[in-house]
């Protein structure tokens, strides 16, 4: 794919964020620098149309006013995030104005992104079903919405009856089902419950006769089922290796609520998107996705056998796992840190621990803590 | 005590002192920085001088005596590739180190002292993991590519 590259200026907490994405794009750095902001405004940037089109079909009008269009679409109170003496967007070198690109009347073509939001987990509601975009109140950020929505669709059509959600046959990659089952599922199945009208989703472990409902589902569970969904809106169950036009994912925060071994599993699904040719964008706090980043780069310069890619996971090699390896080690992956302190953003992809940079060296703040601990001990353990 | 008398009182190592970094290989100096060379005060090749009584034992490379106010302290520099296939080695060397202090060098050992690796080439693991904990057990830093003696 050409270079994409994007850059806001003056945005919410943003001072300057300079982004050229590479097919593997990671936003890290503290809460509430703009990580989230930035990929929601290149959801924009990719998808205009189609989100008026979604906004107006719910009837659900901006009057061509920037600040109102930012309050349905970031959500409630984020009109102050544009600031329209100096806020700045310039995409793939041109600059844009907020206020036209409201006014335009972008023809609604097909989606070319998927936008996987933090707050995924509000999309199940208490009972365990998908909301759809009319239960959320229209300050509800537009992502949250539209996730829930597509996720809503999915699962209405999707499913014969007495079928199992997960695991199934024929939705990802067999490699990657064990590693789900094993690190998240624990050997419960993921079904959907029809009673009357009514429908559900539910863990089942039936060699025990155990149907858990949603309120009672670990919290890794709660926040991996939307992620799972997610990945089944995008990953369609033919041979086609992607859906439509879309060519983004955003996931933010893949590891929500995850335990490391999970987190290992998404990373392979991540591998996965990558090798049918999407191009990934990330936000995260976990120093795992840096790892995975390191260590394709540190294998890609050492011209590693594609295979310890995926022993990385522990995954056995073989012609499936050796074409996602394959394609890990040629895809490009850039990291960019998010700094609090100036608004600005730096690139830190070559992610070396012995960087004179503090914000490269210590991966964005994310092995700071640790570093500094070992430090200390290190430092008493000496004087012993 | 000063870094000289120790080293002096040290059987093995009587004759072995150096001034500066001299002690050190060639390609090795390049790899300690100091912005104040009066610091220095001396340095000692331990590698060569244990090798005929102890060759294959997983000697230590170098002490380097560095002013620290009006004491001296002892930096224990090892300079060894660093990936994390090597950290074994590098807890070996400074385990094997600490034994013969303890042993040997009753009078180095009651200095001050830092025990740093400086990496021979690339850094193959990362700041934060398991490796880094495993040598900070052993009082030992992150390796850098050059060390700095003015952050000590």
């Amino acid at each position: 794919m050409a270079g994409v590259s994007l850059s806001l200026k003056n945005v919410g907490p943003i001072k300057k964020a300079d982004v050229e994405f590479g097919d593997l794009t990671v936003l890290v750095g503290p809460q509430a620098t703009g990580k989230s902001i930035f990929l929601q405004f290149l959801k924009l940037l990719l998808d205009t149309g189609p989100i008026f089109r979604m906004l107006r079909k719910h009837g659900l009008n901006w009057d061509r006013q920037a600040d109102r269009f930012l309050e349905l679409y970031l959500g409630e109170g984020t009109k102050g995030v544009w600031r329209p003496a100096d806020s700045e967007i310039v995409w793939n070198g041109n600059a844009l104005k907020l206020d036209e690109l409201v006014r335009s009347k972008k023809k609604a073509v097909e989606e070319r992104s998927f936008f996987i939001p933090a707050q995924r987990v509000l999309t199940l509601s208490r009972e365990g079903w998908l909301r759809p975009f009319t239960d959320y109140r229209p300050g509800d950020p537009f992502t949250v919405r539209d996730f829930s929505e597509k996720l809503r669709e999915l699962m209405e059509s999707g499913w014969g009856r007495g079928e199992a959600v997960y695991p199934q046959p024929r939705r990802l990659k067999a490699e990657i089902r064990t590693l789900l089952s094993g690190n998240i599922f624990s050997g419960f199945t993921l079904e959907l419950e029809r009673t009357g009208p009514q429908k559900r989703l539910v863990l089942s472990d039936t060699g025990h006769d155990m149907k858990l409902p949603f309120m009672v589902w670990s919290a890794g569970q709660r926040e991996f089922v939307p992620l799972l969904l997610g990945l089944y809106w995008l990953l369609p169950p033919t041979k086609v290796p992607r859906r439509g036009r879309i060519r983004w994912v955003m996931i933010e925060e893949l590891e929500m609520g995850l335990h490391p071994k999970a987190i290992e599993a998404m990373l392979v699904i991540v591998l996965d998107l990558l090798w049918r040719g999407y191009r990934v964008c990330l936000s995260t706090h976990s120093p795992h996705v840096l790892d995975l980043v390191w260590a394709l780069r540190n294998l890609r310069e050492n011209r590693a056998d594609p295979g310890s890619v995926m022993r990385i996971f522990g995954v056995k090699s073989n012609p499936t796992t050796r074409k996602l390896g394959e394609a890990a080690l040629e895809k490009s992956a850039k990291v960019y840190y998010f700094e609090a302190r100036t608004g600005a953003t730096s690139d830190i992809s070559n992610l070396d621990p012995s960087s004179k940079e503090r914000a490269e060296a210590g991966w964005g703040g994310l092995t700071e803590l640790s570093t500094h601990i070992a430090d200390i001990v290190a430092e008493a353990a000496a004087s012993r | 005590m000063r870094f000289r008398e120790a080293v002096e009182a040290t059987r093995p190592l009587r004759e072995q002192f150096r001034v500066g970094l001299q002690a050190l290989r060639r390609s090795d100096r390049g790899r300690v920085r100091c912005s104040d060379p009066r610091r220095l005060c001396g340095s000692v090749n331990l590698d060569e001088a244990l090798r005929e009584e102890y060759p294959n034992d997983p000697r230590w490379d170098y002490a380097i005596g560095v002013t620290r106010g009006k004491s001296d302290a002892i930096l224990w520099l090892e300079a060894h590739p660093a990936s994390s296939r090597h950290i074994d080695e590098i807890l070996k060397k400074v385990q094997w180190l600490k034994a013969w202090t303890g042993r040997h060098a009753p009078a180095l050992k009651a200095l001050p002292r830092y025990y740093r690796w400086v990496a021979t080439g690339k850094i193959a693991f990362r700041r934060g993991g398991q490796e880094e904990k495993k040598l900070a057990q052993e009082g030992i830093g992150f390796p850098s590519r050059q060390l700095n003696l003015d952050e000590l």
